[in-house]
């Protein structure tokens, strides 16, 4: 790139850095002290916040459970969300296509508050779920789904599944109807077909929107706070505890940051698989 | 030549297939000969394409059959037919090699890997693409491609090979040379081939037989060769690319055949294609078997006024007014020419004139 060029790159860097400064004055009110008695905090720098955190069992298991929970959540996104989409793009009759959209946008009109609060309705001992499973006589008595991890798990999937179906449908549209059919003509079954073309044509689309639901998942905290009833606390829920019931700032913050520091980490793999794949099926392509 | 006895490699009898008000194809019935090229010609929206998909399994019929070597095949899935398809887009698959595209279909039989990888060789020497086994279609030129397309269809050693419009994409001195290797390969491993297109140039160069279709329906099933000489219909002879198409009825007098015109004239004539006296009727005339004569002479079928002479090489072509008609007439340079503005005459050779039904 050109020295000319780069000056242009000065005006984004700036709006940037604004936002990454946000998490410096993070990472340095981490290093300073907790002033007893008082929400304050004072010098002298310190590293150890840091170091209590990676001293604390009960912290690491939260930070370690918050990443294999939101990597399953993902997983789950994207087992039920691909054949949502593929049915999304590849229906004959618009007027389907029309409703699943209408439906998935609908989503993004409700904060995450009253859908908490809808799903606890829904998901209730006597909600609407349980009712429906009894008068089936599926089951006898009714099922624990909130208050517990169940609870969370679907409440968080309905919110990222919107996100990953958004993001697939529009590859899997992509995908010439003729390349799938020609396979069929030689002598592929459909269901061969999905998973040897449709699938791979559009892995790139599929990490990109886990990473999508898997940056919504891991930053979970409304869901967790209201579904889980004390019991589902992931890092957001503990790094709030920090601040407003053991009124700690520094150590929230040194939290935070750390907790930032992994999910940056897992994302940054996310990214190498999707410059991975995009580059195995797109090869040399254009 | 027992070809009509043995059982045809493809035969469809009485497909339909209607989508609302708009009917795709109606009633088709045709049998094609064993290690035979059929072409599929006609206008697009005329149902080829329709066809052509119903025999590879990818619409369904709302009634009629399709028997393939004898086989009926109406209700199998594609994955299940012997047939393969060359594409118009050629449809490879992007993310895979060369190599991978060919294999693809013999990967669902049980070979070795040995027997695949000779196979598939094999294949690409036979569309002399046996270099660019490890690239990618992205990396191919468009002839590339369609070789890629083809060998990936010939590998599975299909009982008919369909082609949709397969040398749409290319320009044309490929076109012209890929339909020239196409015949050879035919020719060669004696495959029955179905090819869809809508020229009819390609069609000359390809079929040994040609259906024309117009409004889902065959208008004519018939050699090449007889195609142009004896076109069975106005749109087939207009597709043949026979600009004169006389309005008139067929009149018989004194044992002779007669074509009277609109403007009340006879014409006497060889043939009448088996039609009736007062039948309505259209004579067909290529611009190639007519001549200018002088209006006086004895040879004089019709008279009109030249409008119009257009140099095309060698030849020249002239519009005549008829007064009641236009006609075209293609001559040689050399012959006497004409100047627009004069009255002239036109003499008809007999034997290539043709009666058609109106």
């Amino acid at each position: 790139m050109k020295a000319g060029a780069r000056v242009l790159l000065l005006p984004a860097a700036a709006l940037m850095a604004i936002f990454f400064g946000a998490f410096l004055v993070f990472a340095a009110v981490g290093m300073l002290s907790c002033a007893p008695g008082t929400p304050g905090y004072s010098a002298p720098l310190t590293l150890g916040n840091y170091l209590r955190f990676f001293s604390d069992p009960a912290g690491l298991r939260i930070l370690g459970w918050t990443v294999v929970f939101s990597l399953s959540l993902t997983a789950a996104t994207i087992v039920a969300g691909y054949p949502f989409a593929y049915l999304i793009a590849r229906t004959r009759w618009a007027w389907v296509r029309n409703l699943l959209l209408g439906v998935l946008l609908v989503t993004f009109l409700c904060g995450s508050i009253s859908r908490a609060y809808g799903w606890l309705i829904l998901l209730g001992r006597r909600g609407l779920v349980n009712e429906a499973l009894m008068w089936t006589g599926l089951i006898d008595h009714p099922l624990a789904l909130i208050y517990n991890v169940s609870g969370v798990f679907i409440a968080l999937l309905h919110f990222t599944l919107p996100y990953f179906v958004l993001t697939v449908f529009g590859a899997i549209r992509a995908v010439p109807s003729q390349v799938e059919e020609s396979a069929r003509d030689l002598g592929a079954s459909a269901l061969r077909v999905f998973f040897q073309i449709t699938v791979p044509l559009t892995l790139p689309a599929i990490v990109g929107g886990a990473t999508l639901a898997f940056s919504l998942a891991i930053s979970a905290f409304a869901f967790p706070l209201l579904l889980g009833g004390g019991r589902v606390r992931l890092i957001s829920n503990y790094i709030y505890d920090q601040l407003f019931v053991a009124f700690d700032l520094p150590f929230a913050a040194a939290v935070s940051s750390l907790f930032l520091l992994v999910a940056l980490v897992i994302l940054w793999g996310f990214f190498a698989v999707e410059r991975w794949a995009t580059r195995a099926v797109y090869r040399r392509a254009g | 030549m027992t070809l009509a006895l043995a059982t045809p490699a493809l035969e469809l009898v009485g497909l339909r297939k209607q989508y609302g008000e708009h009917l795709a194809v109606g009633n088709v019935s045709l049998a094609v000969p064993n290690g035979s090229l059929l072409t599929l010609l006609g206008p697009s929206g005329c149902g080829k394409s329709t066809l052509l998909r119903m025999i590879a399994g990818f619409i369904r019929p709302d009634s009629g059959s399709i028997s393939i070597e004898g086989r009926d095949v109406t209700a199998l899935l594609p994955e299940h037919r012997p047939t393969a398809m060359v594409f118009q887009s050629y449809a490879l698959f992007p993310h895979m090699s060369v190599f991978d595209n060919v294999a693809f279909g013999l990967k669902l039989r049980k070979l070795t890997s040995a027997q695949l990888r000779a196979k598939v060789e094999a294949t690409l020497a036979l569309v002399r693409m046996e270099s660019f086994a490890g690239r990618y279609p992205a990396e191919l030129s468009g002839g590339q491609q369609q070789r890629v397309a083809l060998a990936r269809c010939l590998v599975i050693e299909p009982q008919i090979l369909l082609l949709d419009e397969p040398f749409g994409a290319l320009d044309r001195h490929l076109r012209e040379e890929m339909q020239v290797e196409l015949r050879k390969l035919q020719r060669q491993l004696g495959i029955t081939m179905l090819v869809v297109t809508h020229d009819q140039d390609e069609a000359f160069i390809l079929s040994d037989f040609v259906a024309v279709m117009n409004g889902g329906r065959i208008e004519q099933f018939a050699a090449p060769a007889d195609l142009y000489d004896r076109p069975a219909t106005c749109f087939v002879a207009r597709f043949m690319g026979i600009p004169n198409l006389l309005p008139g009825a067929v009149a018989h007098h004194e044992g002779k055949l007669l074509f009277r015109h609109e403007n009340g004239e006879c014409i006497e004539l060889n043939h009448g294609g088996g039609m009736l006296a007062g039948e309505p009727a259209h004579l067909a005339l290529r611009p190639e078997t007519l001549r200018l004569v002088d209006p006086v002479s004895e040879h004089v079928d019709l008279v009109g006024t030249l409008v119009f002479a257009t140099l095309i090489g060698s030849r020249l072509q002239y519009e005549v007014d008829l007064g009641w008609a236009t006609v075209q007439v293609v001559m040689p340079r050399a012959d006497q020419t004409w100047q627009p503005g004069e009255w002239v005459g036109i003499a008809i050779d007999r034997r290539h004139a043709i009666v058609l039904s109106a």
